[in-house]
């Protein structure tokens, strides 16, 4: 960043840009049809998972709130990803491709602030577009769930825009990487399969190599450096949040790893969590930025 | 002093070296037809003015200050592959270019009507056609009222009628003071329109001056046809004088080549002779002819 660039940090106009960018953003993917049909999955997707979520999968167990939730958890787990990489993935090289980026930065705006109003844009969109799902399957949950715990339900809304949001970061940066939009969508879902599946491999690897799997289960407290390398998932983070504020998520989880007792360290806190999930938006949009002004426009 | 000074550019892509030591001056007011054959660094150069692509040595000086970011709020450019925003409309890809460069919100509506785009500002882009994009992607680079204007190829795919459109816009621009620095390979309209021209290939500069100036100073020939009566006896004659150079019958016309101030000495000539002569054309030395010349010269 040079030093004219910092002197327009806390400039009204560069703002005014960024914003300007963002709402061109919002509306031109809006208006794509694909991103439509998208939407309209994902809604009603919400919608029969928390009606079936909390109308009683297995007689009373399925009636209540946190374990509808822990029902859509496991959904939102890859659409949330899923929904940030269809946003991502082209935002910089289609752009690219097409030319239009040539003419965008042919403007008087910093490289900054075309990641900068890109990501807002993006990102209002997908936190639109995950609030209005979730949204409707919220409504539906509270006329079901005899108690409804709004704040439950808001984390777990937070939770998977701040995860939509990682998704949609790590893409971009993708996309300012690569020079075709195919490239660009193959190493995106590598990501994907890579943080949503892969990793659980490893890591169970991992663990049986140096300390033992069977040893967390029977209660045992991992290592720190095992806890401290998790925060290199960004979904495992995700979980993390909402399983320390969900009880219940906690119980499934521990139930679905054979453990006992919980053997979450103190540094998994709420407010660590979500502090982990906003340094993994903004690393790749830092990287997006060195590598948008590196970029030669040819 | 010139309006937009370039010297010593220098750029490579890997071991490519698309641009070498490049000179250029474009001064106030003018048209300047930037010219070379494919791959000469004419995008190459538009786009380092544009910040688009860092140079690697040189410097690019507008109004005699070092061209800097701030700059570009004061330069129109297009793009050779223009690329608006296709599932928006006229008037909301209007507004945003506007917004972007801080304009008034009256500017759209402005140059919808000068532009005649007024009648579609509701239409998405994607639907437009080719020609009427270009219109669009013109009205964008005045967005914000520059002083000089950058265009890329700004013909290049049109029919004639919007060819003629954008030429007509561009004189007209030019007499409302832009400078306009332009990109094409259609010599015959950089010569309609260019004030001066820059002939470049092999990422280098050849030369750049008025066209007509090229022609003395390249030492181009005019070229004579005349039809007259007798060609064969006509050739002999015309053959014996020492000026008239390369003379032969073409279509049973006699064709020779003379520098321009010989010409009238030649032809009087030819015309007290006993030959008469039917008709005289006088093709004068184009672009065309200054372009192969010099860039023959290099390839």
């Amino acid at each position: 960043m040079n030093l004219s660039s910092y002197k327009l940090i806390f400039s009204k106009e560069m703002w005014k840009r960024i914003m300007c960018l963002a709402e061109k953003e919002f509306k031109n993917y809006l208006r794509n049809g694909w991103i439509l049909i998208l939407v309209v999955v994902f809604v009603l997707m919400s919608l029969m998972i928390s009606f079936y979520g909390a109308s009683g999968y297995e007689g009373e167990h399925w009636h209540n709130l946190e374990q509808a939730i822990v029902y859509m958890v496991g959904y939102m787990e890859f659409m949330a990803p899923i929904l940030g990489i269809v946003f991502g993935y082209s935002s910089i090289v289609s752009e690219r491709e097409s030319g239009s980026l040539e003419l965008l930065s042919s403007y008087p705006l910093d490289k900054g602030e075309i990641i900068a109003g890109k990501f807002l844009g993006l990102w209002s969109l997908l936190a639109m577009i995950i609030g209005v799902g979730l949204g409707v399957g919220g409504a539906i949950l509270s006329t079901l769930v005899s108690e409804m715990v709004w704040s439950e339900y808001y984390l777990f809304v937070f939770g998977s825009i701040m995860l939509g949001g990682v998704y949609l970061s790590l893409s971009m940066m993708i996309s300012t990487i690569f020079k075709t939009s195919n490239s660009a969508v193959s190493a995106s879902v590598f990501i994907l399969f890579l943080f949503n599946i892969l990793w659980f491999f490893i890591m169970y690897s991992v663990a049986e190599t140096t300390f033992g799997w069977e040893s967390m289960i029977e209660g045992v407290s991992p290592p720190t450096w095992y806890f401290s390398i998790q925060f290199f998932n960004p979904v495992i983070i995700w979980y993390t949040l909402l399983a320390l504020n969900l009880p219940t998520l906690r119980q499934s989880a521990m139930e679905l790893g054979g453990q006992e007792v919980e053997v979450y360290p103190e540094m998994y806190q709420t407010w660590s969590m979500i502090i982990i999930l906003i340094i993994w938006i903004s690393i790749p949009l830092l990287i997006s930025e060195y590598r948008i002004r590196k970029m030669d426009l040819n | 002093m010139s309006f937009l000074e370039i010297k010593g550019l220098e750029k490579g892509f890997g071991k490519v070296e698309a641009l070498r030591s490049l000179d250029m001056s474009v001064t106030k007011g003018e048209i300047y037809g930037f010219l070379g054959p494919n791959g000469a660094g004419k995008t190459t150069t538009l786009r380092i003015i544009m910040g688009l692509i860092g140079a690697e040595r040189g410097t690019i000086r507008l109004k005699g200050k070092d061209i800097s970011f701030d700059d570009r709020g004061k330069i129109g450019y297009l793009p050779e592959r223009l690329s608006l925003y296709g599932r928006m409309t006229v008037d909301e890809n209007m507004n945003f270019f506007c917004k972007l460069k801080g304009c008034k919100k009256t500017e759209p509506e402005r140059i919808a009507k000068e532009f005649e785009l007024y009648d579609i500002l509701d239409r998405k882009v994607e639907t437009l056609s080719k020609g009427v994009r270009q219109k669009l992607g013109l009205g964008q680079a005045l967005i914000g009222d520059p002083h000089l204007l950058v265009l890329d190829e700004p013909t290049s795919g049109l029919d004639p009628a919007v060819r003629r459109w954008v030429k007509d816009k561009m004189l007209d621009l030019k007499s409302r003071g832009k400078t306009i620095l332009f990109s094409s390979h259609v010599l015959g309209e950089v010569q309609e329109i260019c004030d001066r021209v820059g002939i470049i290939s092999n990422g280098r500069m050849l030369t750049e001056d008025r066209i007509d100036e090229l022609t003395d100073k390249l030492r181009l020939e005019d070229r004579l046809i005349l039809t007259i009566e007798h060609v064969h006896e006509a050739l002999r004659l015309v053959r014996s004088i020492r000026k008239a150079n390369r003379p032969r019958i073409e279509n049973g016309n006699i064709v020779f080549y003379c520098d321009k101030k010989n010409k009238v000495d030649i032809l009087k000539k030819i015309i007290a002779s006993d030959h008469e002569v039917l008709d005289i054309i006088i093709d004068e030395p184009d672009l065309e002819e200054i372009f192969v010349k010099l860039t023959e010269e290099t390839i």
